[in-house]
């Protein structure tokens, strides 16, 4: 009797270790997998590296000049990535990763990036990767999304969702990463670019006017304003 | 950097973008043409035919080239019976001749028949006063287009 007790404790202090081994195993899987993204639902593309960590404030040139290639509606653009104005957000998107969804949704619903300096593009991949009609029944229709191997490749994106914000003046990449939400994006967007990596905005001739109309009214001045007319004696 | 579409194909320098929209057939039977936009500051998604849309960003220094396809039925008629210009000069330009007027603007418009094809080349300029200095870029540009 005594000899079955001892052999029962035995056993139960096995399973013990053997339980306890199998959480720190699983909490050190849990560690590798958050630190890879995998909160956020990400899917990574098969035999890319195992980081995708965010790095904002990196300012490496943009492997492409341009981002180029047919869009899901039939026609062919090119968008620049050096020599302009603004910043581009790169959101390389796939029809089928359960991730990506929430960001279709939220370019269509036309959610508002940080400045308005910030234009978003959408690349997916090429015609021969992807299906041009699903692309299509979720891309907005004013948000250019380019199909394009090309930039996948040049860009080494790792999985989908995956975010590239280029300063198109400078021709840099200022950030880069993924994210499983539209705030995590605004966060990586936020860190990448401190106010100072921020040139000021370009406005157009109408947004131009309109300031200087609304600048004018608040100082009292209306149109046919006499002091706009007079003239030194 | 190459765009090709429609059978039009333009080398683009860095820092200009663009887009062919090809020839279609609309649900009422309609025959759509060939549209190019060409520009050296960032396009909207959301444009019309002859850029509005577009126009509405521009600024100093801006210029869009728009290249607008007729019908087949249009090739060689007095209206399109020029060839392509091979340059534009600064009076080409004026603030009347602009699809949409915006002040500031300036624009030009030349009609034309290249293998067998007839075109409507609309450009516009952010700044008409100092054009000149954008002129050089657009007919840089103007030079790389080829029409097959």
């Amino acid at each position: 009797m005594t000899a079955l007790v001892v052999i029962e404790g035995i056993v139960i202090v096995l399973l013990l270790v053997l339980v306890a081994g199998l959480l720190r195993s699983h909490a050190d899987i849990l560690r590798r997998l958050e630190a890879l993204g995998a909160g956020d639902d990400v899917q990574l593309s098969p035999g890319r590296p195992n980081s995708i960590a965010s790095t904002p404030q990196r300012t490496e040139p943009a492997s492409l000049a341009s981002v180029s290639g047919p869009t899901p509606f039939g026609d062919t653009a090119s968008v620049a990535l050096t020599d302009s104005r603004g910043f581009v957000l790169l959101a390389f998107l796939s029809s089928g990763c359960s991730t990506c969804q929430t960001f279709w949704k939220s370019f269509r619903n036309g959610m508002d990036l940080p400045r308005a300096n910030i234009r978003p593009v959408i690349v997916t991949q090429g015609p021969e990767s992807e299906s041009p009609s699903e692309i299509r029944a979720r891309a907005p229709m004013d948000i250019t999304t380019v199909m394009s191997n090309e930039a996948w490749d040049a860009f080494r994106v790792p999985g989908t969702p995956y975010f590239q914000l280029v300063d198109v003046e400078r021709g840099v990449v200022v950030g880069e990463g993924s994210a499983g939400t539209w705030p995590r994006l605004m966060d990586l967007i936020a860190r990448s670019t401190g106010d100072e990596a921020f040139n000021p905005v370009k406005l157009g001739t109408r947004q131009r006017q309109e300031d200087s109309d609304q600048a004018l009214r608040d100082a009292g001045i209306d149109p046919g304003d006499p002091s706009m007319y007079r003239r030194n004696a | 950097m190459i765009l090709t579409g429609a059978g039009i194909t333009v080398d683009l320098p860095a820092g200009w973008e663009g887009s062919i929209r090809p020839p279609a057939t609309l649900p009422d039977g309609a025959q759509r043409h060939s549209v190019t936009h060409l520009a050296n500051f960032p396009l909207p998604a959301v444009r019309g035919e002859y850029g509005s849309g577009a126009v509405d960003v521009m600024s100093n220094g801006d210029a869009l080239i728009v290249l607008l396809e007729f019908g087949p039925e249009s090739a060689g008629t007095a209206l399109f019976g020029n060839s392509r210009p091979p340059f534009l000069r600064a009076s080409d330009f004026s603030r009347d001749m602009l699809q949409q007027r915006v002040e500031g603007h300036g624009g030009t418009q030349r009609f034309f028949t290249e293998a067998g094809r007839a075109f409507c080349l609309y450009v516009v300029v952010g700044d008409y006063i100092d054009r000149v200095e954008v002129l050089e870029s657009i007919n840089h540009i103007l030079s790389r287009v080829t029409i097959g």
